[in-house]
C-alpha cells in the first residue's frame, strides 16, 4: 500500500469525522433551544392559571364590563391552545408564530382590562387583587427572561445552520427550516412594578 | 476502596482495556491482511483461493505495515470521535438517549418528587445538584452520565417515575449516585470509545455491501469482477468489524456486571434501607415492560443504566447487568422469589413545610447541631476522607432538614433562571457596601430583579448559615439554563458586587469560586482540568498557600495559626513546606493555587484535604467558616464533602 493511498484514507476519515461533528452540533443546539422553551412553558402555564382567578375577583366589581372580561378569557384560552401546539415541537416555526400572535392578543386584552380597572379604586385596593397582580408581574418578568434565553438559543442554532459548510448538510440531516424567534409584542406590564427600597 | 481510589482506578487504563485493545487490533490486522491477500490472489488468478501457499505467494511486509497503519488510524479516529462526543458531558449523553430536561419549576407531582429526591441526595453528598432528565419509555430504568461528580446528570424513565414509590425511587437514585462516585462513567467511556472504533470497520464493510445494490447492474465481465472484489472486501470488513465488536461487548459486559453489585450495595449503604432498591428490582421483574428501552442509541450506554436496558440473543454473555434474581438475593438473602406487579401510582406532592412550621424546623436543625447530636465541629481527619463521595442515611436526613430550613420563597426562586440570579445577588449582599452594591445592580442588572430581590430579603436574613452553600448549589442547575449572553452579563454583575469595596471577603470568594468555576465550564469559558501532577512536590507552593490560608482563617492568633499549619504539614507528610504569612496572602493567589491543585492525580488529593482538615482541627474544634472553606476547596477539586460531617458508626 503506498503513501498516497494512506493519505487518501486519512483525508476521508477526517472529513467523515467533521461531518459527524456538524451533525452532533446541530442536534445539540436544537436541544438547547427546546430546553429553553420548557422554562418559558412552565411560566406561561402559571400565567394562564392566574388569569381566571384574576377575572373571578374582577367580576365582583366590574358588573358592566362583561365584554372586557370575556375578551381576556377567550384570549387566554387561545394562548393556552397555542402553547400546547408549540409544546409538541418548539422547532416548528408555524406553532411558534401562532403562540406569538395569541400572546400578543392576550397582552392587548389584559392591557384594556388594566385600563378599565383604573376606574375602580376599590378593586385595585382589594388585597387578593394586589397579590394576584404582583404575581402576574413577576411571572411576566420570568417569561420575558426565559424568552430571551430561548431566542438567544434559537439565534445560535439558526446562525450555525446557515454558515458554511453546515448549510450544505443541514437540510439532509433534518434541519431544513429555521427555528422561529418567540416575539411577544412588548407586553405592557399588567400593573406598575412596586417601588424598591432596601 | 474509597472515593479517591475508585476515581483513580477509573482514570487509569485497566488491564482489561489494554488487553482488549491489543488483541482486537492484532486480530483485525491479521484478518485484514488475509482478506487482502485473498483479493490479490483472486485478481491475478480469477479464483477464490484462501490456501496458505497461494496466500504466501502474495505476502509482503510492506503490505502488513500499510494495513496496520490504516487500521490503527481508523480505530483511533473512531475511538477519539466517540470519546470526544461522549465526554462533552452528561447533558450530551442524556440528550443522545432522547432525554427531556425536567424543568426545576415543574408542577408535575411525579417530577417534583423526583427533583426532591435528587436534591436531597446531592446535598447530602455535597455535589452540585445535578440536572435531571426523563426518558419517555415504558420500562423501569435510570441512568447517570457525566465525567465528574459536579458535572453529572441523572435520568429516569417515565416508568420509573410513575410506578415506583418514593422509597424505591430513592434506592434507584442512590444506585445511580454510586455510579457517579465510583467513577464508572469514566471507566466505561474508554471502553465505548474503543468499541466504537472497532465497530466503525464493520459499519464501513456493511456500507460497501449495501452499495453493491447500485453496482450490480453492470453486465460485462470486468464490472462483474469489480463487484466480486467489492463484495469480498465489504463482507470481510463486516465480519472483521462485528467479530471485534462481539469480543469487545463481551468484555464490556463482564466489567459492567461487577460494577452493578457494587452500586446496589452502595445504594443500600447510602439509604440504609434495602426495601427501596429491592422493591424497585422486584417491580422490574414483575413488569411486562421490564427495564427495556426503545431508543436506538440505548445500547451504547447500557452499562450506566439501573437495570438491563437492551436485550440480546446471548443474554447471559452480553448482559451488562447481573440477573435480577441474583441482584435481589444479594440485597435480600431471605427473598421469597416473588416479583411485584407495579401499578401506576397516584403520587402525592411531597408535603411542603412553610411558615411557622418551617421556623421550627430550622430551629430544630440548629439545636441538633449546637447540642452536638449532629456531630459538626468534630472533624476526625480520617472520617473526612471516608465521607467524601459516600452518603449515609443520617446525611440524607440532615440534607432534608437543611432544605426544609430554606424559606419556601427562596427555594421557589432558585427554580427558574430569573429568580436564581436574584438569590445569588442576595447571597452576596453585604451591609458594609450595600449602597455601592445597590447602584451596581441598578445600573447593570435587570431592574425587575431588584424588585424580586427586595421581596426575598427578609427570607435571606432568616436563612441559616449552614444552608447557604446548599442554596447556592440548588441554583446552579437552573443557572445552567441561561443563554450565554445572559450568563456573561450575570457574571459581570456578580464580579462587580463582590469587588464593590475593592476587598473580597472570604465568604464572597467561596460563592464566586464555586459558582463561576462550574458555570464557566458549562458555558465553555473554562476547560475542565486534566490530571497532570503525580507528585506533591509539583504543587509545593500551592499547598503552602492553601494550608496557610486555612490556618489563618481558623485561628486568629498568628502563633496558633503557625502551629495549625505545622499540624497540617505533619499530616501531609512533607517537611519542606513553609508557612506563608497573612500579609503575603491574597485571594488571587488562592485562585491560581486551586487551578493548579485541580490538576493533581486523584490519589494525591486526599492528602491535601486531610492536611486541610488537620489544620482546622488543630485546636479540637472547627468553625462553620472553616468548614465552609474546606468544603468549597474540596468541591473545586471535585471531591464533594457533605455539608455536615457525621460520626461514623
Amino acid at each position: 500500500m503506498d503513501m498516497s493511498l494512506i493519505v487518501f484514507f486519512v483525508i476521508i476519515g477526517v472529513v467523515a469525522l467533521y461531518i459527524i461533528a456538524i451533525f452532533n452540533r446541530l442536534v445539540a443546539l436544537k436541544h438547547r433551544f427546546k430546553n429553553a422553551f420548557a422554562t418559558i412553558e412552565v411560566q406561561l402555564k402559571r400565567r394562564y392559571e392566574l388569569i381566571p382567578n384574576l377575572v373571578e375577583i374582577a367580576k365582583g366589581y366590574l358588573k358592566h364590563e362583561r365584554e372586557t372580561l370575556d375578551a381576556v378569557i377567550s384570549a387566554r384560552n387561545a394562548a393556552a391552545k397555542g402553547l400546547s401546539q408549540a409544546h409538541s415541537d418548539p422547532g416548528n416555526p408555524d406553532a411558534i408564530k401562532g403562540l406569538s400572535q395569541a400572546e400578543g392578543k392576550l397582552a392587548g386584552a389584559l392591557g384594556s382590562l388594566n385600563v378599565v380597572m383604573e376606574a375602580y379604586p376599590d378593586l385595585k385596593g382589594n388585597q387578593n387583587m394586589m397579590q394576584l397582580s404582583e404575581e402576574m408581574t413577576t411571572t411576566e418578568n420570568k417569561v420575558a427572561f426565559a424568552r430571551q434565553a430561548f431566542n438567544d438559543a434559537v439565534m445560535e442554532y439558526n446562525v450555525y445552520k446557515q454558515s458554511f459548510p453546515q448549510t450544505i448538510f443541514a437540510a439532509t440531516f433534518g434541519h431544513g427550516k429555521d427555528a422561529e424567534l418567540l416575539e411577544f409584542e412588548d407586553s405592557a406590564k399588567f400593573q406598575d412594578a412596586p417601588k424598591v427600597s432596601f | 476502596m474509597n472515593f479517591f481510589a475508585a476515581q483513580d482506578r477509573a482514570r487509569r487504563k485497566t488491564g482489561w482495556l489494554v488487553l482488549l485493545f491489543m488483541l482486537a487490533v492484532i486480530g483485525l490486522i491479521s484478518l485484514t491482511v488475509i482478506l487482502l491477500l485473498g483479493v490479490l490472489v483472486y485478481s491475478q488468478t480469477g479464483t477464490i483461493n484462501f490456501s496458505i501457499t497461494a496466500l504466501q505467494q502474495q505476502f509482503n511486509w510492506s503490505m502488513v505495515t500499510g494495513v496496520a497503519a490504516g487500521i490503527v488510524l481508523f480505530i483511533f479516529l473512531g475511538s477519539i470521535y466517540k470519546y470526544l462526543s461522549l465526554s462533552q458531558g452528561g447533558a450530551a449523553v442524556a440528550e443522545m438517549l432522547g432525554g427531556r430536561l425536567v424543568s426545576r419549576s415543574s408542577a408535575d407531582p411525579d417530577e417534583r418528587r423526583l427533583l426532591n429526591v435528587v436534591d436531597e441526595m446531592a446535598i447530602a453528598s455535597g455535589i452540585t445538584v445535578p440536572r435531571v432528565y426523563v426518558l419517555d419509555e415504558m420500562g423501569i430504568n435510570a441512568f447517570a452520565a457525566g465525567l465528574t461528580p459536579n458535572s453529572a446528570v441523572i435520568g429516569v424513565t417515565n416508568g420509573t417515575l410513575t410506578r415506583l414509590n418514593r422509597e424505591e425511587l430513592q434506592g434507584v437514585i442512590a444506585h445511580e449516585f454510586s455510579h457517579i462516585f465510583n467513577g464508572d462513567m469514566r471507566l466505561n467511556l474508554r471502553l465505548i470509545g474503543v468499541l466504537h472504533g472497532i465497530l466503525l470497520i464493520g459499519l464501513l464493510g456493511f456500507q460497501l455491501l449495501r452499495s453493491l445494490r447500485f453496482m450490480g447492474r453492470s453486465r460485462n465481465s470486468k464490472g462483474g469482477q469489480a463487484v466480486a472484489v467489492v463484495m469480498i472486501i465489504g463482507l470481510g470488513l463486516t465480519v472483521i468489524g462485528y467479530v471485534g465488536y462481539f469480543f469487545g461487548q463481551w468484555i464490556k459486559a463482564m466489567v459492567s456486571r461487577q460494577r452493578e453489585y457494587l452500586a446496589d450495595a452502595s445504594a443500600v449503604r447510602y439509604t440504609r434501607n434495602r426495601d427501596g432498591i429491592a422493591g424497585a428490582l422486584k417491580k422490574i421483574g414483575g413488569f411486562s415492560a421490564g427495564s427495556f428501552l426503545d431508543t436506538p442509541t440505548a445500547a451504547e450506554y447500557s452499562h450506566a443504566y439501573f437495570a438491563q436496558g437492551v436485550g440480546s440473543m446471548l443474554d447471559s454473555m452480553f448482559a451488562t447487568h447481573p440477573p435480577l434474581d441474583h441482584r435481589i438475593k444479594s440485597i435480600e438473602p431471605d427473598w421469597d422469589g416473588k416479583f411485584i406487579v407495579p401499578e401506576v401510582q397516584q403520587t402525592k406532592v411531597d408535603a411542603e413545610i412553610s411558615g411557622d412550621k418551617q421556623d421550627t424546623k430550622s430551629e430544630q436543625l440548629m439545636h441538633a447541631i449546637l447540642a452536638g447530636s449532629i456531630a459538626t465541629g468534630v472533624l476526625n481527619v480520617d472520617e473526612v476522607i471516608e465521607q467524601i463521595g459516600a452518603i449515609n442515611d443520617e446525611q440524607v436526613h440532615i440534607a432534608q432538614s437543611i432544605i426544609d430550613s430554606i424559606p419556601v420563597n427562596l427555594r421557589r426562586a432558585t427554580e427558574e433562571p430569573y429568580g436564581a440570579r436574584a438569590v445569588i445577588y442576595g447571597l452576596l449582599l453585604d451591609r458594609a457596601k450595600l449602597d455601592t452594591q445597590k447602584s451596581i445592580m441598578q445600573q447593570r442588572a435587570d431592574a425587575a430583579v431588584l424588585v424580586l430581590l427586595n421581596n426575598l430579603l427578609a427570607d435571606l436574613n432568616k436563612l441559616p448559615e449552614l444552608a447557604r452553600l446548599p442554596l447556592l448549589e440548588m441554583t446552579i442547575p437552573t443557572l445552567k439554563g441561561l443563554s450565554k449572553p445572559q450568563y456573561q452579563k450575570f457574571r459581570e454583575v456578580v464580579q462587580a458586587l463582590i469587588s464593590a469595596d475593592k476587598k473580597v471577603e472570604l465568604h464572597e470568594w467561596v460563592i464566586q469560586r464555586l459558582l463561576i468555576q462550574q458555570l464557566d465550564q458549562e458555558f465553555g469559558l473554562r476547560q475542565p482540568a486534566k490530571p497532570k501532577h503525580a507528585i506533591l512536590g509539583a504543587v509545593k507552593h500551592e499547598a503552602e498557600i492553601v494550608l496557610s490560608l486555612i490556618a489563618i482563617i481558623e485561628h486568629s492568633d498568628e502563633q496558633d495559626a503557625q502551629q495549625a499549619f505545622a499540624a497540617g504539614k505533619k499530616m501531609i507528610g512533607a517537611g519542606a513546606l513553609n508557612f506563608v504569612a497573612r500579609d503575603e496572602l491574597n485571594l488571587a493567589m488562592l485562585n491560581s493555587a486551586l487551578d493548579k491543585l485541580e490538576q493533581l492525580k486523584p490519589l494525591l488529593k486526599p492528602r491535601i484535604i486531610k492536611a486541610m482538615a488537620a489544620c482546622i482541627m488543630h485546636d479540637g474544634k472547627a468553625t462553620i467558616k472553616g468548614q465552609e472553606l474546606l468544603r468549597a476547596i474540596a468541591s473545586c477539586l471535585d471531591c464533594p464533602i457533605p455539608p455536615v460531617l457525621t460520626e461514623l458508626s
